[in-house]
């Protein structure tokens, strides 16, 4: 890669990491995970920068790769969250993070589907269709997966409550399929 | 909604990030692309077409491109490969693309095209790409290019080198770079099907390809020793690492007679501390030894790990994971990290191997490991390799 295709790439970077990030975090709920999917899907720009800054639309690009790759862990996690929802009920309700806000709580007192549905449709303004394509599940399940995360949010609202849920990483995965 | 949407935008800006890991991108961008470019060259090998019938390809016998051949049934969506492109020639080194073009085929109704861009056809100087096309829905993958030789780079002495990807429609897409002594390969899937790959020569590399529908999983590949036209009876086979739904990797080729390592797996290190959880398990088996996070996965090819050794690691900014293996007795190492702390891990038996995991944080790094015994004598100890 040409010099100036660097620079390029790395003003670029610079620039939109911590939208990437906050995207990331908004998807995943967890630190660690939004800083490891945001920094994959730019090294991936980076290995196609030609092409990707050819098609003008580089924010675009590494915005689906951050969609998509938490698409294949939401995919990877199916059994984990199912098994949370049963477990949910019993978690122990833990102070809230301030610096993370009471709204960030209560989204990541959601699924991990729900949470990204919310992300998406109600925080990037995807349309539902464009939501379902993203999430790779039926306009039906956003509708239905929008409809209990909101009554969720709003119930949580209500009780003025913000606890800590586990998180995904809570769950571990057994084994290897 | 509105409000949700301020509410949202207000609360994940005041997330605070840490600076943009620039630099790390780049050289992963790079790997990736190196290994993107490799994969490819080796893939631009065409894909010619076994199915009902399976053509002859005895031994000796000269395989000149075959005809289109129809796969058999697969789900619903039949692979079918039609074998290297019509215009390639046959040289004295075997098949040449001058298009570029390695492979043709179809997944169902969906057509593809394989082609391998060097020379003054890369982007850049200097650079091979790999283009993946859907011939019927007008989609393209790549082209992702590198800089290196080939598109895979050194193959260490296998028969090949893969790159895999997944295109649009969620169809693996692997292009392998050949080495000089495969004349041809067999490529078997769970199902029975069977594909002839015959390795096409492009910008002095040879490459093989193929496309499968997600969730076909791949039971051995057989790289048929001999010249470009003539095999010499000697055989290597590969038996790749594929979980279910996810791309396969060819981690270990072995001739007749050699004995396989078992196949296991176990999460081999889990944890929590201050940051996330996290996960680590590892995978013996024909294709050899992976290890397998949240974040990726890496499979090496050494056959057999029996001594105490920091093999790798995963993890970028916020979390490293680091993977091992240890001496059959040793039932905890504690390795000295470079903030002045110290991971103690206990390997946990994977196979015939003793395998472990331990998480570190940003920029923080192994220095050195002790080996202990059951009964608590040093067994051992040694400095990791950065």
């Amino acid at each position: 890669m040409s010099a100036t295709a660097d620079e390029e790439f790395d003003q670029f970077m610079r620039g939109r990491w911590p939208a990437m990030v906050r995207l990331a975090y908004g998807l995943t709920g967890d630190a660690g995970h939004a800083e490891d999917l945001a920094q994959a899907a730019f090294a991936r720009a980076y290995a196609s920068w030609g092409r990707v800054s050819r098609a003008g639309d580089p924010d675009a690009y590494v915005r689906r790769i951050v969609i998509n790759a938490n698409r294949t862990r939401l995919r990877r996690r199916r059994v984990a969250e199912e098994l949370r929802a049963d477990l949910a009920d019993h978690l122990a309700v833990q102070p809230a993070e301030p610096e993370h806000g009471a709204l960030l709580d209560a989204l990541r007192l959601l699924g991990p589907r729900q949470r990204a549905v919310v992300v998406l449709r109600y925080w990037l303004d995807l349309s539902e269709a464009e939501t379902a394509a993203a999430l790779g599940c039926s306009v039906g399940t956003v509708k239905s997966q929008a409809s209990r995360a909101l009554a969720t949010l709003r119930s949580t609202a209500a009780a003025g409550a913000a606890g800590r849920p586990a998180r995904d990483e809570d769950i571990i995965e057994g084994g290897l399929r | 909604m509105n409000e949700l949407r301020e509410d949202l935008d207000r609360a994940l800006r005041a997330l605070p990030v840490n600076e943009a890991p620039v630099e790390r991108a780049r050289r992963d961008g790079r790997r990736l692309r190196a290994r993107r470019r490799l994969g490819l060259l080796a893939g631009a090998v065409a894909v010619a077409a076994v199915a009902a019938g399976y053509p002859a390809l005895a031994h000796g016998t000269a395989s000149a491109p075959p005809a289109p051949v129809t796969g058999r049934p697969y789900g619903g969506d039949p692979v079918l490969t039609d074998g290297p492109p019509a215009a390639a020639q046959q040289q004295s080194t075997g098949l040449t693309s001058g298009s570029g073009i390695i492979a043709e085929g179809a997944v169902g109704v969906s057509r593809w095209q394989l082609t391998v861009l060097s020379g003054p056809l890369a982007e850049q100087a200097g650079e091979t790409c790999f283009v993946a096309i859907n011939l019927t829905g007008g989609s393209q993958l790549g082209p992702n290019c590198g800089t290196g030789p080939g598109l895979v780079g050194d193959l260490n002495g296998n028969p090949a080198g893969f790159l895999d990807l997944t295109d649009d429609n969620g169809n693996v897409v692997v292009i392998g770079q050949a080495a000089a002594n495969v004349t041809y390969f067999i490529l078997t899937f769970t199902d029975g099907q069977r594909l002839k790959l015959l390795p096409v020569t492009v910008g002095g590399y040879r490459y093989i390809g193929w496309e499968a529908p997600p969730g076909m999983a791949i039971r051995q590949l057989e790289a048929h020793l001999g010249g470009p036209y003539s095999a010499s009876g000697q055989v290597s086979a590969a038996v790749p690492y594929q979980p279910a739904g996810q791309t396969p990797t060819f981690g270990r080729w072995q001739r007749a007679g050699q004995t396989a390592p078992p196949r296991d797996s176990q999460v081999i290190g889990t944890g929590s501390g201050d940051g996330p959880s996290w996960s680590v398990s590892a995978a013996e088996g024909p294709w050899g030894t992976c290890f397998v996070a949240a974040v990726g996965r890496d499979c090496l090819e050494g056959s057999h790990f029996t001594t105490t050794q920091v093999l790798g690691g995963f993890g970028r900014t916020y979390a490293q994971f680091r993977f091992g293996s240890a001496a059959p007795g040793v039932v905890t190492v504690r390795i000295a990290l470079s903030n002045g702390t110290t991971a103690v891990v206990h390997p946990v038996g994977v196979g015939d191997e003793y395998l472990f995991a331990f998480s570190t944080g940003p920029g923080v790094t192994p220095q050195h490991w002790t080996a202990y015994a059951q009964d608590g004598s040093q067994v051992g100890q040694g400095t990791v390799r950065q």
